[in-house]
């Protein structure tokens, strides 16, 4: 299954639909690496809203592109994931510890944005 | 309601036959006894409602049917209709909220009429005095089991009705201000209530579209290991979503048993009280509604707990 990627400005949105396979992510991870670097994104959201399950593979890769991008300069925020996932992710462990999470595209392209001037906050409180 | 099947019981021969010699001596007497144990029943406190609501008529008439209903089970041996007319009267004194020690009040005012009459049967026929006596206690064992089980369901029905009632009432979601919501826990959490409790939290960021929400754990007794662990799955799950969950109303006490028990709350952002919950959601709203003019202020990430990638929610709220 072939995940388009939109660009937004200097933004990336990546809409994965229904179920994507291993190799589907490992494609889509490899695709976004690609063209992160091809359009000088300074970040990537991506849109799991359609999926009904997010397994421990599929958490894991979209946790490594998250830190791929980072050395690339890019920031990934994951937007969408529904409550049924949220709570299933939850209760088996699996995090994101990499990637930040918004609740829709929206959220995520400001969220991206807040990422932007982290040193503005750091070390003020 | 209940599912549980109306069988025969199961009785042998012997048993069937005592039962039948029983019903023998018994029918005769039957309007006899009831009109003796009647004032036996008006003793009874908690019986009392259920004579004033029959009028002398309407109780001639449940006799006659009870009767009726004995006698089809025991001469024609069909138990069904009898049985299930047991268990119905089970049901409804467990609604009713009468006690079931009453019943054997009344078992044994029955007991010691049929004794009476039994007495006379026993000078004559010493053998035949035995049987009814096996088959009158029989008797009232199957009935007072298929009452009794009836009963402890019917009750056990109303528990499971008021423990859900309890968890629906004590999970309100407070919309305070916009995107930031209050959830105050009351009461204790269970697995069961645990999971509801993060269904209603998922649900209720999707709904509102909240960035923060502050839980409140005042109300909550006890906060073992486990309903730590189970706070901190809801809070991220919750982040999963885009929402920071901000635990607050920890006491001394449960803060202490916390640290005592080696329970962790990993990952979660926890405050003192309710209202430096809402302080700090609140200031964090701010500062990313002017993020996008590069002024954030107090959303930075704690660069330490993940390579300075982590998201602002990880336990980085400054107060």
């Amino acid at each position: 299954m072939h995940v388009p990627i939109l660009k937004v400005g200097p933004v990336l949105v990546a809409a994965v639909q229904d179920e994507l396979t291993d190799s589907g992510w490992r494609e889509l991870r490899d695709r976004l690496v690609e063209r992160a670097g091809r359009d000088r994104a300074r970040g990537v959201v991506i849109d799991v809203s359609s999926m009904d399950v997010m397994d421990s593979y599929a958490t894991r890769i979209v946790d490594a592109i998250a830190r791929i991008l980072r050395y690339r300069g890019a920031d990934t925020v994951v937007v969408g994931v529904q409550p049924s996932v949220a709570f299933a992710m939850a209760q088996l462990g699996l995090r994101l510890p990499s990637a930040g999470t918004a609740l829709d595209v929206d959220e995520g392209l400001v969220e991206l944005q807040r990422r932007k001037h982290p040193a503005a906050g750091q070390h003020d409180s | 309601m209940e599912s549980k099947s109306i069988a025969t019981p199961q009785l042998d021969a012997d048993t069937r036959a005592a039962i039948r010699e029983y019903w023998g001596f018994y029918e005769p007497h039957a309007a006899a006894i009831a009109a003796e144990i009647l004032p036996a029943c008006e003793r009874i406190p908690d019986f009392v409602p259920v004579l004033r609501a029959k009028t002398p008529e309407q109780m001639a008439e449940q006799n006659k049917r009870s009767l009726a209903l004995q006698r089809a089970a025991i001469v024609d041996d069909q138990w069904g209709p009898y049985l299930t007319d047991l268990r119905a009267q089970g049901m409804q004194y467990a609604n009713m909220g009468i006690n079931f020690a009453s019943w054997f009040e009344i078992i044994t005012a029955y007991r010691e009429c049929a004794a009476r009459r039994l007495v006379s049967v026993a000078r004559e026929d010493m053998q035949r005095a035995t049987t009814i006596s096996k088959g009158m206690n029989r008797l009232l064992d199957v009935a007072m089991a298929e009452i009794g089980d009836a009963y402890v369901a019917a009750k056990e029905e109303i528990i499971h009705r008021q423990q859900e009632a309890i968890r629906e009432l004590s999970t309100p979601v407070l919309r305070v201000s916009d995107r930031l919501l209050v959830i105050p826990v009351v009461g204790v959490v269970d697995t069961h209530r645990a999971r509801q409790l993060t269904e209603t939290l998922l649900r209720a960021v999707r709904d509102n579209r909240a960035r923060g929400v502050v839980m409140d754990i005042t109300g909550v007794p006890i906060v073992d290991s486990k309903v730590a662990n189970h706070l901190a799955q809801a809070c991220e799950a919750a982040r999963l979503m885009g929402a920071t969950v901000v635990l607050t109303g920890i006491s001394a006490a449960i803060a202490e048993t916390l640290v005592t028990i080696g329970a962790e709350l990993r990952g979660v952002p926890t405050l003192g009280s309710l209202q430096d919950g809402i302080e700090a959601l609140e200031r964090r709203a701010r500062a990313e509604g002017a993020a996008g003019h590069g002024a954030a202020n107090g959303t930075a990430a704690n660069g330490a707990s993940t390579n300075g990638t982590s998201n602002g929610a990880s336990s980085s709220l400054e107060v």
